[in-house]
């Protein structure tokens, strides 16, 4: 394979892969809505 | 007195919605379009444009229509003539340019069904070993094909196209049973089975082709084909215009089933990420898979070289004819070939099953009809469409309403969405209900695009693809000549036929030759056929001995003039290997076909959804005029 080939494919697919990822991960673990109010969570 | 709408269903869980979104957007170009519009558009430099269609398009689209959907099913509405009245604030033209997305997915599905049984079909020959052969007898792919559908002149492999039509049915059944079972226990259940499955038969197929090893070619060969940039074709407007296209049809914009989906989830759930993540599983599948199978693989078994006429060949060619060369060439027909039209047909099932929707949610939520009503009405106006469709096939009468419902009637529909959106309804707002309740925050530069940039982008593809059916002539209906070798499944060794494209020296007296022909059929107003006595020789031109036939056609056609014909089009035999080259005998049948008429019988089928829908639409307000006046009394 060309370099060219090799980047674009790798690019590609590693921004797809990346893009995927993300989605599932927000959606499969979900951050609380509107409940914590300044600060993190303590103890 | 007037009923209160039966309660609408919902979703079973996220993940459900998700995969069902998904399975709507994956569909047989994802795994075949795709790998094709790439490798004959600039390879690794059509991705450029196609990110570039991604984000000015794509996922303007996509979140518009999550969220004209939600905003519906709010008002108790899932399909687009009552979410448009709605939004433009009972514009009495609104319902009815909505009409057009809810008669065009039901067009849609009609024709796509088809091709989805074709799927299913092929799924049973692979596991039957159909196409296979054995010593005696060749299966020529392509011939199969166009005989399983009617579109050959002979009848060497099927003696009609009854097998077609089982198939069909029993596809229409199946979509019309998960339908019928309704949102979560129907569409909802099919994706969580099909998706997961469709990316386990990806994952087995694309396993099997990297580890193809060399044949022709390597499969990095194939790879480097389909990847391999070439920038010089980003300064052809043609491949920019090929790259929209590709996102407009991958991601099932401008079909409403995605307003559907929406309709059936509260205020505020989540749109932004659950139409972001419908996105990036469309194009997982579609840049992963789709590139990691076909092309590589007929690289590799067919030699890297042969690609290019392999990828320009369409869509149907690469999935029906040169995938199936490929598994029964490097063995396992059975297992990988029943594994391939088997992820073929879920990814269109989950796809016609999701668009079917949108014409039940218009029959349950604006006709107030029961599930099982608007499931048996679906059911009977498939079957009615179907008629063209299934029998006119060879008339051109499937591509006929590609054209208008799954091309044109698209861009139409998401042209009028985009507007009634960001201009009518108002971007501010729109923007504003797309973040209610949203997991992600859609960065602000998708604002400006949605209401400057997604609407001329869109009626530039529309100007540009009706145009181009305009000056192409495509819009009228010519005649189309076919032939086929009558008892092909006895003779052994390879049949081959090219015609002269543009540009080639032989093209312009090919255009004659076929010019005549077309007149002579054109003149007669119907189909005629004949029968041609042929020598062919490897090393020499075609050869006609003896013509009979109809005889509008013995009369105005010289054997001579079909002799060009064949020869022109570089007919040719090749004898088995290590068989010596040597004369054959063959007897060719010739079939013009006469389309107006049928092509005109599938228009005026369109138009009578178009109508049909659109009388229900005025009929529905009307009575709901009449409640209103009569619960004001």
């Amino acid at each position: 394979m060309t370099v060219g080939a090799v980047i674009f494919m790798g690019l590609t697919w590693a921004g797809v892969l990346g893009l995927t990822g993300f989605c599932f991960w927000k959606v499969l673990v979900p951050e609380k809505k509107g409940r914590r109010r300044g600060g993190g969570r303590k103890g | 007195m007037s009923h209160s709408p039966a309660p609408r269903e919902s979703w079973g869980t996220r993940i459900g919605l998700i995969f069902a979104a998904a399975g709507n957007a994956v569909g047989i170009g994802n795994l075949l379009r795709f790998p094709g519009q790439a490798a004959t558009h600039g390879g690794g430099a059509f991705m450029i444009p196609y990110v570039v269609s991604l984000l000015l398009f794509g996922l303007p689209m996509m979140w518009v229509a999550w969220t004209v959907g939600r905003l519906g099913g709010r008002w108790g509405h899932g399909t687009i003539p009552g979410i448009f009245d709605r939004m433009t604030g009972g514009k009495p033209w609104a319902k009815y340019a909505g009409v057009i997305g809810v008669a065009l997915p039901m067009v849609f599905i009609i024709y796509y069904a088809y091709i989805e049984a074709w799927c299913l079909a092929y799924s049973w020959f692979s596991l039957k070993g159909t196409y296979v052969g054995d010593g005696q007898h060749v299966v020529d792919l392509a011939v199969f094909l166009d005989e399983f559908l009617g579109m050959a002149p002979t009848h060497n492999y099927f003696s009609g196209i009854g097998v077609a039509l089982l198939f069909f049915l029993v596809t229409l059944v199946l979509n019309v049973w998960i339908l019928y079972r309704g949102i979560s226990g129907g569409i909802e259940l099919l994706a969580k089975i099909a998706i997961p499955l469709l990316l386990l038969f990806c994952l087995v197929l694309g396993v099997r082709v990297l580890t193809l090893g060399t044949i022709k070619s390597s499969v990095l060969d194939g790879l480097n084909f389909l990847w391999n940039p070439d920038f010089k074709a980003l300064l052809d407007f043609d491949v920019w215009l090929a790259a929209a296209g590709q996102i407009f049809f991958t991601l099932s914009i401008g079909f409403g089933s995605l307003e559907v989906f929406g309709s059936y989830l509260k205020e505020h759930d989540d749109i932004a990420l659950t139409g972001l993540t419908t996105a990036s599983v469309n194009e997982f599948v579609e840049v992963i898979f789709g590139s990691m199978i076909a092309i590589p693989a007929a690289a590799v078994y067919f030699g890297v070289e042969r690609v290019p006429e392999i990828a320009s060949a369409g869509t149907y060619a690469i999935g029906m004819v040169s995938m199936p060369e490929i598994l029964r060439g490097i063995g396992g027909v059975h297992l990988f070939g029943s594994l391939w039209f088997l992820l073929l047909f879920f990814a269109a099932f989950t796809s016609s099953v999701a668009i079917g929707q949108v014409v039940m949610s218009f029959l349950q939520d604006e006709a107030r009809l029961s599930r099982a009503s608007s499931a048996g009405i679906v059911g009977a106006f498939w079957l009615l469409g179907a008629f063209p469709v299934v029998f006119l096939y060879k008339y051109g009468a499937l591509d006929e309403m590609d054209f208008w419902s799954g091309t044109i009637g698209l861009v139409v529909f998401a042209i009028f969405e985009i507007v009634i959106f960001a201009w009518i309804w108002g971007i501010d707002r729109g923007w504003k209900e797309l973040h209610k309740g949203a997991d992600i925050t859609v960065p602000g530069f998708f604002k400006p695009i949605m209401k400057w940039v997604t609407p001329p982008l869109l009626v530039v593809i529309f100007v540009t693809w009706f145009m181009g059916a305009i000056l192409s002539d495509s819009l009228v209906p010519r005649p189309s000549l076919h032939f086929g070798i009558e008892g092909r499944a006895e003779i052994h060794g390879s049949f081959s036929h090219h015609a002269p494209g543009e540009g080639d020296p032989e093209y312009a007296d090919f255009q004659r030759v076929e010019e005549h022909l077309r007149q002579v059929i054109d003149d007669a107003g119907h189909d005629l056929r004949g029968w041609l006595q042929v020598t062919i020789h490897p090393a020499a031109p075609v050869a006609i001995s003896g013509f009979a036939g109809d005889p509008a056609l013995l009369e105005r056609v010289r054997p001579a003039e079909l002799q060009r014909w064949l020869q022109l089009q570089h007919l040719s035999w090749e004898p088995p290997p290590g068989e010596p080259a040597h004369s054959l005998q063959v007897t060719i049948a010739f079939e013009g076909r006469y389309r107006k008429t049928a092509i005109w019988i599938t228009r005026v089928t369109m138009l009578a959804f178009l109508f049909t829908f659109g009388l229900m639409t005025w009929a529905i307000w009307r009575r709901r005029a009449a409640e209103a006046a009569g619960g004001a009394a």
